[in-house]
């Protein structure tokens, strides 16, 4: 079956610097994929040179087999939401949404409009302007306006970098629900945040300086991180060296902190505690080679404090531990 | 981006070129070739000299720019004055002082300047104060002209600021004069900057007031230049401009170079 | 709170100075205004005289016109140029944006000086279309229009570009992948944001317009006069003061009522 989007060798140059490193990828009808990195990464330009907002210097888009690389955003019939929603403040929010509906007889377009401000729920707010709307509201027209085209592909630039952190969790509950309803809808979801990632993505990829690192189905690269890099930006896992010029991937939440003098562990320094509500997140510097290591636990009772002298419990590779060349 | 198509833009540009160079950019070019121009008779100048800028930087011409140049630095510096004065006090006023007094500064803009000049003339010409005859109508006209410009600049500026500048430096424990000379006024300095290059700018291009009230011992640069264009000595005329512009460009990029270094 | 900025009296100097050198000599224009050589004392018989005149008459009728007909170029003109230099920028766009911005600082008897070359019965348009082939444009009041076009386009074009510059591209972009045509994004997405900038825009260049004398006094048509070149040609030109004082009043009048209308229309968000 044909992508639904296809990105080929794409280069993208802002004046002299590269922005995107012959950058591929497909994705699937129906399918999520994440573009996950740290600002810079290149993420939301792959993004751009998609919706059409910037032009390769290199390379080809494809829509649906479609070679789309030099034709205009207007005609790529793309939904797109981006950081900061561009909701057009003199327009109320049902204006908003029916602003791609241009070519559509008048009946139609309320229904439609009505139909999708429904799925957002949004439907109370039809009449009132962006500016009248909390953020979260606002980002839900801004979802409803990409989706009132019925577009194929969706692309969603950091939707939710601009909300508080409790309304992120919610509306990551939201984009979840609404994937479900849209069973067809192809979406790249760019983000520097892993947990939502984590929680949308059929597949991620994982992306630094421009280019691609790594990319896999999402339990996949999770567990069993390719790279160092994406090992310690997905899921900030330890990297312990071993011998070999290899490196032991250790979830915070698999190590264990205990008296200095336990057998089977590894002499520490503790450097630092974290209370984080549910657990403690104590950070140790190795003896051996003074190489950090954060571990997650429930309860400090019983642990040695901060700069007392303690030992680090890790698994092996047997016990969930995995390992990346360096 | 507005335009995708290269067509499209490519369009665009030509239309943009086809308009603003006839426009806005012949009538400049124009008047620099004929301020070098020898005899013009085809489409371009038939032969160049410099005679004319020579003519226009010598003997009445001269005094006549140094005559510009005194009434600008006079007019500008007392608007400047006045106007960061009237701004700072507007901003601090109880709201309808504020509303009557921001209106009063501004009302210079919205009269036309040969009024403020015929004013100046049949307010001054009889006792108690009489200024006819002497270069003081000529500063006075121009001063009153630049001020709301230069008050609108600084005010404007004042608007953007934010006021937690000058309350983080009154919580240090600074005096509100210290806060007003050691915060305020330099972090003014840019738009205090602007208003000097605007008001000289605007003084050495006045023509409406002045040519009410110059007296015949101080006639500034561009009544001048009248005087030439309405004798038919238009390329003498356009030399004359040229170096009224060349001037003024010469002292906006200083004003501004000083006070880029003195911001380091 | 002892705030010394607080206290109104610091109000006084500049406000002083606007007194006496800007409303002090106003009211001698309108008390001079009220005076005739004919008759002693205070007497309208000047403001009749000035009235009824027919130059008087054709003088407020062509400053109206020009300056209306002036006010609609420079807004379709500074509305393209700002629209192109903003959101269809091309090498150099920068560039042009500051000669633009140099422009609004120079003195408008210049654009005056350079028709007179351009369009002069010697000048270069006619010389390179053959004869006379503008006529006796440089004369017209048409000729003055254009002038004033070419001067005041700036000063619609840097409230507009302000204007521009807080418009997100983002909503460009948004509206191009919703299906939208350029002009339509123009007229559904710029505009209705730059609509205020526009108007205020087109509001102080109508007043300056108004106010306009360098350019038709170096332009120098005989058939083409305004109110501020009757004001110059009645007090320096013929010496009469009263007559020149009566066009000041209602030129100030005309004048300060358009600025009321600005002020009021655009500084009301402050």
């Amino acid at each position: 079956m044909t992508a639904a989007i296809g990105l080929r060798d794409v280069t993208v140059h802002y004046g002299r610097t590269e922005a995107l490193s012959a950058f591929s990828i497909d994705v699937a009808v129906g399918e999520t994929v994440a573009l996950l990195g740290p600002s810079g990464s290149g993420k939301s330009t792959a993004l751009k040179a998609v919706a059409g907002f910037l032009r390769p210097s290199a390379g080809s888009v494809l829509l649906a087999g479609r070679d789309v690389t030099h034709a205009p955003p207007r005609e790529r019939g793309i939904g797109v939401v981006v950081q900061q929603y561009a909701l057009f403040p003199h327009m109320k929010v049902k204006d908003n949404v029916a602003f791609g509906l241009a070519a559509m007889g008048r009946a139609d377009r309320r229904a439609r409009v009505a139909e999708v401000l429904d799925l957002v729920g949004m439907a109370a707010y039809a009449g009132r302007y962006p500016r009248e709307l909390s953020g979260g509201q606002q980002q839900r027209v801004a979802i409803a306006r990409a989706l009132a085209i019925r577009p194929p592909v969706l692309l969603l630039d950091e939707p939710l970098s601009a909300l508080d952190a409790s309304l992120r969790a919610e509306m990551v509950g939201e984009l979840q629900r609404l994937k479900r309803e849209l069973p067809d809808t192809a979406v790249l979801y760019v983000t520097h945040d892993q947990t939502e990632a984590l929680a949308l993505a059929d597949r991620i990829a994982v992306m630094r300086d421009a280019r691609l690192v790594d990319v896999d189905a999402t339990e996949e690269l999770y567990h069993r991180p390719p790279s160092a890099f994406t090992a310690s930006f997905l899921g900030a896992a330890n990297l312990i060296p071993r011998e070999g010029g290899e490196l032991l991937v250790v979830r915070p939440h698999q190590v264990a902190v205990a008296a200095a003098g336990t057998p089977g562990g590894r002499a520490a320094r503790v450097t630092g505690v974290q209370w984080r509500g549910s657990t403690y997140r104590v950070t140790c510097a190795l003896d051996a080679d003074g190489t950090e290591v954060r571990a997650d636990v429930a309860s400090l009772d019983g642990l040695p404090g901060v700069g007392e002298t303690a030992t680090v419990l890790v698994p092996t590779v047997g016990e969930g531990a995995t390992v990346v060349r360096v | 981006m507005l335009v995708w198509s290269r067509r499209g833009r490519a369009l665009l540009w030509t239309v943009f070129a086809l308009v603003f160079v006839p426009v806005v950019l012949a009538p400049l070019a124009v008047l620099v070739l004929a301020a070098v121009a020898g005899s013009w008779n085809g489409v371009l100048p038939t032969g160049y000299t410099t005679g004319h800028l020579g003519d226009a930087l010598a003997g009445e011409q001269v005094a006549s720019l140094s005559v510009s140049l005194q009434t600008a630095f006079l007019a500008g510096i007392g608007a400047v004055i006045v106007g960061v004065w009237g701004a700072l006090a507007v901003r601090e006023a109880p709201p309808a002082a504020r509303r009557i007094a921001d209106a009063a500064m501004h009302l210079p803009i919205a009269v036309p300047s040969v009024v403020v000049g015929l004013g100046l003339l049949t307010a001054f010409s009889r006792p108690p104060i009489a200024l006819n005859g002497t270069m003081w109508l000529v500063v006075i006209a121009h001063f009153v002209l630049v001020l709301a410009f230069a008050y609108s600049t600084v005010s404007a500026a004042l608007e953007r600021t934010d006021p937690a500048y000058a309350q983080v430096a009154a919580s240090l424990g600074a005096s509100p004069m210290r806060v007003l000379w050691r915060v305020r006024v330099p972090m003014l300095m840019p738009a205090v900057s602007a208003a000097a290059s605007l008001s000289l700018a605007l003084s050495m291009g006045e023509v409406g007031a002045t040519i009410m009230v110059y007296p015949a011992s101080w006639r500034p640069l561009s009544v001048t230049i009248f005087t030439l264009t309405d004798r038919g000595k238009v390329f003498l005329a356009s030399a004359e401009t040229v170096v009224l512009l060349a001037t003024t460009v010469v002292i906006l990029v200083g004003l501004g170079v000083a006070t880029r270094r003195g911001r380091r | 709170m002892s705030h010394p900025w607080r206290r109104t009296p610091w109000l006084l100097p500049p406000l002083l100075l606007i007194a006496g050198f800007f409303l002090y000599p106003l009211y001698f224009v309108v008390r001079e205004s009220l005076t005739a050589d004919s008759a002693p004392g205070v007497t309208l018989a000047t403001w009749q005289r000035v009235l009824t005149s027919g130059r008087f008459l054709d003088a407020l009728g062509s400053t109206v016109t020009i300056s209306l007909a002036a006010t609609v170029g420079c807004v379709v003109l500074g509305t393209f140029f700002a629209t192109v230099l903003a959101f269809v920028p091309f090498p150099g766009a920068g560039l042009v944006t500051r000669l633009v911005d140099t422009l609004l600082a120079f003195p408008s008897f210049l654009i005056a000086l350079a028709f007179t070359f351009l369009y002069g019965s010697a000048g270069i348009v006619n010389t390179a279309l053959g004869g006379s082939a503008v006529g006796d444009f440089l004369y017209s009041p048409w000729c003055v229009i254009a002038a004033e076009i070419t001067f005041y386009t700036p000063f619609v074009m840097r409230p507009l570009l302000a204007a521009y510059s807080h418009v997100p591209r983002e909503q460009l972009d948004v509206a191009a992948s919703l299906g939208a045509r350029p002009g339509r994004v123009f007229a559904r997405i710029v505009l209705p944001e730059a609509l205020p900038a526009l108007a205020a825009g087109g509001c102080l260049t109508l007043l300056l317009t108004l106010n306009e004398f360098g350019i038709v006094l170096f332009i120098g048509a005989k058939d083409v006069t305004t109110l501020p070149m009757l004001v110059h040609s009645y007090g320096v030109v013929t010496f009469d003061l009263p007559a020149a004082c009566v066009v000041a009043v209602i030129q100030v009048a005309l004048s300060s009522a358009l600025y009321a209308v600005y002020r009021r229309t655009f500084h009301k968000g402050r």
